[in-house]
């Protein structure tokens, strides 16, 4: 680990320097202006398709406009993408536990929904930069559902200069794993009941009180509930339907057996990860479920995962039935959505964060890679031209 | 069946499939020049309309292929007329080799119980396994190059399986290539001491197949030249003794006085000759004599920089041809495995809860440093096979400029010594994919799978179950 990490110090201060060293050169004005266009042979738009020669105007971090590349004048301070390059937003990680250090379990009640994640996250923990360096620019940070409540997510940028505004959700878990035999509950029977109990009681409180569990109740904090079998599934349903939750699912593949409730009951859905010893069952699910109309953001499950998890799970799922441009919306604005952060990140829209990965190409192939990364209409990382000495084989 | 089919190799005569043995037949009949030879003549097939990715770099648009006996016979840009042939519209999808997994465990049943080098990975294939080898088809593999995984140390042969159909026991699987390559496992996951102590147990059992190997020859050289040697010597003095004898008979006066000097005499020769003991063969030391001779290559499993360098001191110290296996610290060593002319397979790029962090290094990076020094490399899944051309993406990702499709096709192909697979060329092995797209974009599906010439998968009959 601490080679890696200081691999990516070493990486850090030579992008650095290589980074003031092309200001000089270039005329830094560009990258560094107020305002500036990106003009792209191809661009990931918000309903997850691609489009061909696009412009993007940026005004102070934001995006200004979108539109059409023949359209832009051409004395304007213009950033002309590579050949085949495909601008994307950046892609968000759902489910993600990057920069919290340690331990994210607090076992020491089962309902606990004062816990943010937030206190435990480092910014500049290095996996971090390795992940925005894959083009991961945001990512949920959830606490581990090892409780019935474990607590608050929290959206994250993966670029430590800013952090995503995004509200937080309250962290539900119906699964096996909230059980606990020293506090119980120690059944699905027994863990149903003290969750009720425990909305009950938020939904009996005055208006006036604004806890977690009382905004969840109202409508007014999203919720997201961890559900692995067939009968949490249902049970996780079933909470929405009683307490009109507003509610994502966190879904294993046992949910093919719930493709159709899924679909009916149009809750958002998060999965994953995916990777090349997957089952069948695992690879197909999301295209039944986008078959159907659902929702869904992807788990890269980083850092235990490289970032490339991410749009591998993407890839595989692809292969394997999911319509393109739901891939790629799940990867970017439905992930937004979902990360509560739509105001903000996820899409190449108006009025929205500058936040870009360029990727060599479609950010599907895997083959794709990525060239550059901006945040908040700043470059803060570009590829090495030079991909090949690694320095390694001394004798 | 043909009876009069001699085939170099029973091996794989047997293993034909009963179409493939028919044909055989038929063209045996027709070299024979039977007059109802005709009769019996394989129909070529014509495969029109596809956009070939033919992996000799080019990329034909609107290509065909001639397919007969199994085998492609010419590949052409617009159509081909040939007599009597079966015609195929593939109607402008993308036709590619079949994809070649360099080191897969597909349809693979159990590690063997390790240690043994006659064990051969083809006998734990498991040709029933239709989940396994319809979902690599699925994702257009057509070969896998299945290693053989034991315990640390020597272990058995790798063998190559074609995905093709075997009609005779309604099952999967013909061997390509048997004995592949003996697999050595350095044991990068073990903890150090052990390393050091699996390394010697490899050399030991190097020399002991050295040491046996003199020891048989000192037998049939040595010993039993001398054992020859001392039976000739004393039959030629027993003959000479008897001659002498008759000679001496005719004179009876001496018959009892002579007589007993005589055979005090010949007592004392008559001590018994002792057969040399012949060291009994032992099969296990003929394959790494295999090895040594190197008649049979060697796959080395080694992750860890230091063990790999290990291997290139066994290549060193015995003189092996070696391929690494697994390589996931080869970027630390790349200089010294192109100085040695070491080829690597690398493995899966996506860890499944394997701690990664135990080696140094991104997998990624490996594989760009590996082509930058000039290291022969491809990439293998390392696991279930479907997704190989995925790892490959991955790889060539950070190797810019790098066809992924051909790591799994023509250079898999190429490493692992399979000169008729790998591309559309004429004399290669009809295994080929029908692609609605182009390969490399995760939305094209595979559509058609060709064995042999033979079609053995179709994604609209794909039922996603169990039958091929």
């Amino acid at each position: 680990m601490v080679d890696r990490n200081m691999k990516f110090a070493q990486r850090l201060l030579l992008l650095a320097i290589a980074g003031v060293l092309s200001l000089v050169v270039s005329g830094g004005a560009i990258a560094q202006s107020e305002s500036f266009t990106i003009i792209a042979e191809r661009a990931v738009m918000p309903d997850g398709t691609l489009r061909a020669n696009v412009a993007v105007e940026v005004r102070g971090g934001k995006i200004e406009r979108v539109v059409d590349a023949d359209r832009i004048s051409a004395n304007a301070n213009v950033i002309r993408l590579p050949k085949g390059a495909v601008l994307s937003p950046g892609l968000i990680d759902l489910a993600s536990s990057l920069g919290v250090e340690g331990s994210q379990v607090e076992d020491t009640k089962t309902i606990d929904p004062a816990v943010e994640i937030r206190e435990g996250f480092d910014p500049r923990a290095p996996v971090l930069r390795r992940a925005l360096e894959a083009g991961v620019t945001a990512a949920m940070l959830i606490p581990a559902p090892a409780n019935i409540v474990s607590g608050q997510t929290f959206t994250v940028r993966t670029h430590p200069s800013s952090a995503v505004n995004g509200a937080s959700s309250l962290l539900i878990n119906v699964s096996s794993g909230a059980f606990d035999f020293q506090q119980g509950p120690t059944s699905r029977a027994g863990l149903l009941f003290e969750l009720r109990n425990a909305l009950k009681d938020a939904k009996a409180q005055p208006a006036n009180v604004k806890t977690p569990m009382t905004l969840a109740v109202r409508g007014e904090m999203p919720v997201v509930i961890a559900c692995g079998t067939v009968e949490e599934v249902d049970s996780a349903l079933m909470l929405i339907a009683e307490y009109g939750l507003d509610a994502t699912l966190a879904i294993s593949d046992a949910a093919i057996e719930m493709v159709d409730d899924l679909a009916e009951a149009e809750v958002p859905l998060i999965y994953g990860p995916l990777d090349f010893n997957s089952s069948r069952r695992s690879l197909v699910l999301p295209g039944m479920l986008a078959s159907k109309g659902a929702t869904l953001g992807f788990i890269g499950d980083l850092p235990a995962r490289e970032p490339e998890s991410l749009r591998t799970t993407a890839a595989l799922a692809v292969r394997n039935g999911l319509d393109a441009a739901a891939a790629r919306r799940a990867l970017t604005s439905d992930a937004a959505r979902i990360a509560g952060a739509d105001d903000t990140i996820g899409a190449i829209r108006e009025g929205l964060s500058a936040d870009f990965v360029v990727f060599s190409d479609d950010p599907l192939r895997l083959d794709a890679t990525v060239l550059e990364v901006h945040v908040a209409g700043q470059r803060v990382y570009a590829a090495p031209h030079d991909t090949h000495d690694f320095g390694g084989g001394a004798p | 069946m043909c009876k009069t089919i001699e085939s170099p190799n029973r091996l794989l005569a047997r293993r034909m499939s009963g179409p493939a043995a028919a044909m055989a037949c038929a063209a045996s009949l027709l070299l024979a020049g039977g007059a109802d030879a005709q009769l019996f003549r394989p129909a070529p097939t014509v495969i029109e309309n596809a956009r070939l990715i033919t992996m000799d770099g080019e990329v034909i648009e609107n290509g065909s292929l001639l397919i007969l006996n199994g085998r492609i016979q010419r590949v052409a840009s617009g159509s081909i007329t040939a007599e009597r042939a079966t015609k195929i519209d593939a109607q402008g999808m993308t036709i590619s080799p079949g994809l070649i997994d360099a080191w897969g465990t597909l349809a693979f049943v159990a590690r063997t119980s390790g240690g043994n080098p006659t064990e051969r990975a083809s006998d734990a294939f498991n040709g029933y396994d239709m989940d396994a080898i319809t979902e690599a088809w699925r994702n257009g593999v057509t070969a896998v190059y299945l290693p053989s995984i034991g315990t640390p140390g020597v272990n058995g042969t790798g063998s190559v399986m074609r995905l093709d159909v075997d009609r005779k026991y309604n099952r999967v699987g013909a061997v390509a290539k048997d004995e592949a390559a003996l697999h050595i496992d350095l044991g990068s996951s073990l903890p150090p001491v052990r390393r050091i102590s699996n390394y010697q147990s490899v050399r030991e059992r190097l020399k002991n197949a050295i040491e046996y190997r003199n020891a048989r020859e000192l037998y049939f050289e040595e010993e039993l030249v001398e054992y020859e040697k001392k039976i000739k010597e004393r039959a030629e003095k027993e003959k000479k003794d008897a001659e002498k004898k008759e000679g001496e008979k005719p004179a009876p006066g001496n018959m009892q006085d002579g007589g007993q000097p005589q055979q005090g005499g010949q007592q004392p020769k008559e001590e018994e000759i002792k057969k040399p003991n012949e060291p009994a063969i032992n099969r296990q030391n003929e394959v790494l004599l295999k090895v040594i001779d190197r008649e049979l290559p060697v796959r080395i499993a080694a992750d860890r920089a230091e063990d790999i360098l290990n291997a290139l001191a066994l290549k060193e110290e015995f003189g092996l041809t070696m391929t690494i296996e697994g390589g996931a610290e080869a970027h630390l060593v790349a200089r010294q495995l192109a100085k040695a002319k070491v080829p690597v397979v690398l493995g899966s790029m996506v860890e499944d809860g394997r701690d990664r962090d135990a080696y140094r290094g991104l997998l990624e990076e490996n594989a760009a440093a590996l082509e930058a020094a000039g290291v022969d490399w491809t990439i293998g899944s390392g696991g279930p096979s479907a997704f190989v051309l995925f790892n490959a993406q991955l790889a060539a990702s950070s190797a810019r400029g790098l066809d992924s499709l051909a790591l799994v096709t023509s250079h898999a192909a190429d490493l692992l010594g399979l000169s008729d697979h790998g591309r559309l060329a004429p004399g290669k092995q009809a295994d080929i994919v029908f692609w609605s797209g182009d390969p490399r974009d995760p939305a094209s599906r595979v559509e058609r799978v060709f064995m042999n010439g033979q079609m053995v998968f179709e994604r609209a009959k794909d039922q996603g179950g169990s039958q091929p």
